[in-house]
């Protein structure tokens, strides 16, 4: 049996989500209610002990982090093939993700940590705050909740990550002038990896995106697998959200 | 062919090098001085334009970034694998080394640039330095050079990459009382990626990798130097100075 605890299809989230949908998996579905702080929940620190989504849960094995998970998925599951037969776009795929994940994941995240999940986390009172940073396993998320309930991060560092932003999409940019897809000539999940984090950029950095880019997106946003994931239960108000309906 | 270019078998050199001589492959060695900037080199950033080491050459396709060459070899020439055959344990030696990339090593790097780069810096003449700046294609590795060169990381931050090297171990420690290898009972990517990252620790933070902590790490290490592959890796060393390992020269504790 396969089961994916997960939140919204956006973000980390949404990397696998489409992933299973573009492979036609059927799997059960565990939502889990970041506003209402489940992540750090006894039952969820259970299986991810770093207390955060998604987790897969195949056959009783546990899979944490969204990219492995996606490349387990391909192990497991290749019918539906997401990785290039070519080697050397199979290691571009792996170079993008990476980069997604080490460069353009965190500036954005930092950018929608200060924008939305700062909403939250001011409503709460004193008391109730260290009763939630009391449950974050990882010192760099309590940390990080620590931040947005107080002054937030700083102009600078804001700037830096917007920068960033800019930075990535450029990179994509390139990318998409030279290939159709982000490893080549085949989608791949160096695609599916990139499409939560660029669906938000139109909406709230207009001014980073690029025509190939633009493309991409479009062509992205037509596909059944993102359909069918983007349709995945979304409990978050309007207010908080970064893309979708 | 093969070629690699990488600097001392240390940091993310080490990774392709030793994966390379576990699986018994052939390859041209390029050497990248790193003192001498030959990184940033007009030559060197038409490979990576990243400007940075290791880089492969395989018949023409350039690979960057050592945790993915080290899957591309074992895509390419799978006869000595070294991904787990289970695909949970493959799972685990990914997950691994995503941590060693993004949590492990950028700590330790800290320590290390902190240590070696103001000793680089000072044998340069007045203005050169900011010419070699000017060449560094990454504006968050020409940042880290600035502050690494005018010992400008706050304690803070040193303090923090500090506590994130022994939270680190701790973690390896955990994996190794479950398991012979990080990734399970086979020996993997994970252990061949993780080597050179363990190797300076004693020298930095004793405190964090001795028997009395870290027995099963301490353990792990000395498997690894028996390694035949580890110990032809190590030989590639340009720089060998008196009384001092290749690792701990390149992390900085030699000037």
């Amino acid at each position: 049996m396969l089961e994916l605890y997960h939140a919204e299809p956006v973000a980390n989230s949404m990397k696998v989500l489409l992933c299973l949908k573009e492979k036609n998996i059927p799997f059960v579905s565990h939502y889990v209610d970041l506003l209402r702080f489940e992540q750090h929940k006894p039952e969820f620190v259970r299986l991810n002990p770093n207390g955060q989504v998604p987790v897969l849960v195949h056959d009783g094995a546990i899979i944490t982090e969204s990219t492995v998970i996606n490349e387990y998925l391909e192990d497991v599951f290749p019918q539906v093939r997401l990785r290039p037969e070519n080697p050397v776009e199979r290691a571009q795929m792996r170079v993008w993700s990476k980069f997604v994940d080490e460069y353009f994941c965190p500036a954005l995240s930092m950018i929608g940590w200060h924008t939305m999940v700062r909403k939250v986390a001011q409503k709460l009172k004193k008391d109730e705050l260290n009763e939630v940073l009391s449950h974050i396993p990882l010192k760099e998320q309590r940390d990080k909740w620590a931040t947005i309930a107080g002054a937030s991060f700083s102009e600078e560092q804001l700037a830096d990550s917007r920068r960033k932003i800019g930075v990535s999409i450029e990179r994509m940019e390139k990318l998409l002038q030279k290939s159709h897809w982000l490893a080549g000539p085949t989608y791949s999940l160096a695609d599916v990896n990139s499409y939560s984090m660029v669906a938000g950029v139109p909406r709230f950095f207009p001014e980073f995106m690029k025509p190939r880019a633009a493309e991409w997106l479009e062509e992205m946003n037509a596909r059944p697998a993102v359909k069918a994931a983007l349709a995945m239960p979304n409990k978050v108000p309007e207010t908080l959200r970064a893309f979708g309906d | 062919m093969l070629e690699l270019y990488h600097y001392e078998p240390s940091a993310n050199s080490m990774k392709p090098m030793l994966c390379l001589k576990e699986k018994g492959l052939e390859f041209v060695s390029h050497y990248v001085d790193l003192h001498s900037f030959e990184q940033h080199s007009p030559e060197f950033v038409k490979v990576n334009p990243n400007g940075q080491v290791p880089a492969l050459i395989h018949d023409g396709a350039i690979i960057t970034e050592s945790t993915v060459i080290n899957e591309y070899l074992d895509d390419v020439f799978p006869q000595v694998s070294l991904r787990p055959r289970d695909p949970v344990a493959r799972a685990h030696m990914r997950i691994w080394s995503k941590f060693v990339d993004e949590y492990f090593c950028p700590a330790l790097s800290m320590h290390g640039w902190n240590v070696l780069i103001p000793g680089i810096v000072e044998r340069l003449k007045k203005g050169e330095f900011d010419q070699l700046l000017e060449r560094i294609p990454l504006k968050e590795q020409r940042d880290k050079w600035k502050t690494a060169a005018t010992h400008s990381f706050t304690e803070e931050q040193l303090a923090d990459s500090k506590r994130k090297v022994g939270v680190s171990i701790e973690r390896m420690e955990k994996i190794l009382a479950k398991s012979r290898w990080l990734a399970g009972e086979e020996y993997s990517l994970a252990d061949v990626n993780t080597f050179s990252m363990v190797v300076p620790v004693p020298r930095f933070f004793p405190e964090f990798l001795n028997e009395k902590v870290a027995p099963r790490t301490m353990d792990w290490v000395r498997r690894m130097n028996e390694r035949p592959a580890v110990k032809a890796a190590l030989a590639m060393s340009r720089k060998p100075a008196p009384g001092a390992s290749p690792a701990t020269l390149a992390t900085g504790t030699r000037n």
